[in-house]
Parts: structure tokens; sequence; C-alpha cells
């Protein structure tokens, strides 16, 4: 996928994200698209991808509707983090991994984001962001595992074929 | 990356300094975007609105806000009527006391929709598209069908950030209502609801009571409905007397709120 194809995936995210999702979600906790396209992004791509795409979309969206501007970006950031260091061990198209980085990563996004605002002097404790969290992970895991099987493809078309099933070669 | 992180950081921090200075940047920053998410918004409404219609009685909606409206219209009376002269008076010299502004004067509502929202559930921040044109300024009092939503964090030519009362960062002085002397303050729980100490242990409070502002402090006015007492008890080793409350606002179904300017 190239640069543009992919500003207009993350642009998407940031619309539906801050202008949809929080009115439809019915389960609890309403993913973040954003943090799934940003470790998807970076499990699947090169650095490239997931960091820049996660600090310009986390700027956007901090300063659509967050009170500091920042936060969100370098939490994305914080989150690519386990998705390189898996990439070093598993194969990128292997979507087991794929789903470990987005379960590493969703604890990274609840308490990064809880920690810089309390260290920014909020009060919010750390109990309800940790409510948050089982209902988030599985929002989160869900939505990664449809990306990733949906963005694989577009690595390597024909990854079958590469498959050997018996007969005469 | 480690550059990175490191500017972030400094950004943040910078933020966080600036945050109670009103910059230009942020400012257009804002204004970019609200314009951005305005029409998305608005197509996202009108095919909600399509597909309402689709499935409901037009007839029976109509009906149905039209009681809405009018049992908003009636508790409000009601709240008023509760508040005798004596009552009034008995809070104005209490919030002299304490030290509160004056009373403010008449208020008049601007009507807004939500642009976007935060989303996190860890913080409960949402864009409004009133902005300093029509009048939001830092601290405006919003409320919504119900009762009290919040007050404006920030705000651009075009739209504003509003902070809402189930937000832990956001402390709200309250009365009983009907009950002037009963006070106390809260805040978000965490969990969509409310939760918050009275200031005297020995308070008059029972489960079912309505909280409304108590207008010290000198953002919110008094008198705008909070929500109701869901619990009322001393929690362990502590003499404070802590309160649940229901907010009269649904948060997750809002969509339109009114500004007091």
């Amino acid at each position: 996928m190239n640069y543009a194809k992919a500003a207009i995936l993350f642009f998407a995210c940031w619309l539906v994200q801050t202008t949809l999702l929080g009115r439809v979600w019915p389960f609890g906790a309403a993913p973040n698209l954003l943090l799934c396209a940003v470790v998807c992004f970076a499990w699947l791509y090169d650095a490239g991808y997931g960091l820049i795409y996660g600090i310009v979309f986390g700027l956007l969206l901090d300063i659509s509707v967050q009170a500091l501007v920042g936060a969100s970006a370098l939490t994305f950031v914080l989150c690519c983090i386990p998705a390189f260091a898996l990439r070093r061990v598993f194969n990128p198209e292997r979507a087991l991994p794929a789903v470990l980085s987005a379960l590493i990563a969703t604890p990274i996004y609840v308490f990064g984001f809880w920690g810089i605002y309390h260290l920014c002097g909020a009060p919010a404790g750390i109990l309800p962001a940790a409510q948050t969290l089982p209902a988030l992970l599985i929002a989160q895991v869900l939505v990664c595992l449809a990306l990733h099987l949906l963005l694989v493809r577009t690595i390597i078309k024909h990854r079958r074929d590469r498959r050997y099933i018996g007969g005469v070669l | 990356m480690a550059i990175a992180i490191a500017a972030l950081f400094v950004l943040v921090f910078a933020s966080s300094q600036l945050s109670r200075y009103d910059t230009a940047a942020g400012r257009t920053a804002g204004a970019v975007i609200a314009a951005i998410q305005k029409p998305f918004v608005a197509g996202i409404d009108y095919l909600g609105g399509k597909f309402n219609a689709a499935f409901t009685d037009e007839a029976l909606r109509a009906e149905n806000e039209a009681l809405k409206e009018r049992t908003a219209r009636l508790e409000d009376e009601l709240a008023k009527n509760r508040l005798d002269a004596a009552e009034l008076e008995e809070l104005r010299q209490l919030k002299g006391a304490l030290g509160a502004d004056a009373p403010r004067g008449e208020y008049t509502l601007k009507a807004a929709s939500i642009l976007a929202f935060e989303g996190s559930d860890i913080f409960n921040i949402f864009t409004i598209d009133v902005g300093t044109e029509k009048g939001a300024l830092r601290d405006t009092v919003v409320i919504a069908q119900g009762g009290l939503v919040g007050r404006v964090l920030e705000a651009n030519a075009l739209s504003s950030k509003v902070v809402a009362i189930i937000d832990e960062n956001n402390k709200i002085g309250f009365q009983i209502e009907g009950r002037p002397t009963e006070l106390g303050i809260c805040s978000g729980d965490g969990n969509g609801g409310l939760a918050g100490e009275m200031l005297d242990d020995k308070a008059d409070i029972h489960v079912g009571d309505r909280i409304v502002t108590s207008g010290i402090g000198g953002i919110y006015p008094a008198g705008i409905v909070i929500g109701t007492v869901t619990s009322a008890e001393f929690a362990k080793e502590s003499s404070l007397l802590h309160v649940g409350i229901e907010p009269a606002v649904n948060f997750k179904g809002i969509k339109k709120v009114a500004l007091l300017l």
C-alpha cells in the first residue's frame, strides 16, 4: 500500500473514530480505530507507516477531541514498539502475532494515556482506566484482526501460491 | 523513535502549560478540523434521521418528542417552585459567605450539535459546533434536555471542546434540591456516573433525592439539575459522607446540547 492510500485509510479511521463510533458502538468501550491502524501498519509495513501516521493522526485526534495536544500521538508511538519487536521474530503475514501486538499495545495505550494526563496534573484515578481495559482489549483485538486480514492481502496478493500442496512440480 | 518520543513529551508538557491560554495556532487548527467534521456529521445525522423515519411512525415520534419537552418543562417549573424566596435568600447569603461570585443574570440559550467524541472512555470530552463566533467562551455552561452536561474547556471560532460532568477532572458544587444548606462536591466516578462528598457529614440526604448545582465556585449557576442520588454512605476509614449520583443526562445518546450565554 502506498503512502497516499494509507493516509486515506488513517483519515477515514480518524473521521469515523471521532464522529460516529462513540454514538453507535453498543458494547462498552469503543475500539480506537486509529490505534488499530497504527498497530496493524507497524506490524505489516516498515516503521514509516505506523510511526509517522501514528504521530500525524494522533496529533489530529488530540487537536480535535483531547485536552492535551500530543498525548495520543505519544501513546501511539509507544504502541508501535511491541509490533516492531515481534516483527523481528515472527513472519508479518501471520495473524496471531498481529493479535498479540494488539493485545500488548492496548494496555500500553490505556495506561500510557492515563499516565501522561496524570503527569500533567489530571486527578483521574487509574482504576476507571483499568476497568475499561477488558472490553477495550476484546474490541481492539477483533478490529485489529479484521484490519490485518484486510491489509495482508495488499502486501502479498497470492499468498497460497507459494505452498506446495502435492502433485508433480 | 527516541527523538519522536522526546519531542512529543515536550509538546505534551507545553500543551499542559499553555492549555489555560488561548493560542492562535490552537484556535486555527480547531476551526479547520471542525470544518472537516461538520459536513460528515451532518450527513450522518441526515442518514440517521432517514433510517429512523423508515422504521418509526412519524406521528408517534412527534408526540413522543412533544411529551418529552413538556415533561422537562414541568420538571423545571417544579424545581423552581420548590425553592421558595427564603431559601433563595439563604443560598445567596451562603454563597456570599463562601466568597463565591455574585449570582449571574438571565441567560440566553444557544443550541449546538455534537461534532466529535473523545471516545476513550477514560476522559469525557466532546466537541460541539458552536464556537467563539456565536458566543462560546471558556467555562460557558452546557446543558441538555434533562440537566447539566458540562462546561466549555476551550473554544475556537467554529467549535468548542466541552468537558462533561462525568469526567473525573471536572468538580461541581451541588446541593440537594429544595434543601440549599445541604452542600457537597461531586465529579465523575469513572464509570459514566458521578460520585461526591457532602460538606456536612450529618447532611440529610436520601436515595432518590435530586441534586442541583449550588452555584458555588462561580462557573455553574445555581439550580441546574445534575442527577439523582443512588447511594449515600460513609466510606470505610473515612468520616466523609459519600454520595453516588446518576446523571440526569444520558451521555451515550446525547446529540444536541444548549449553551448558557
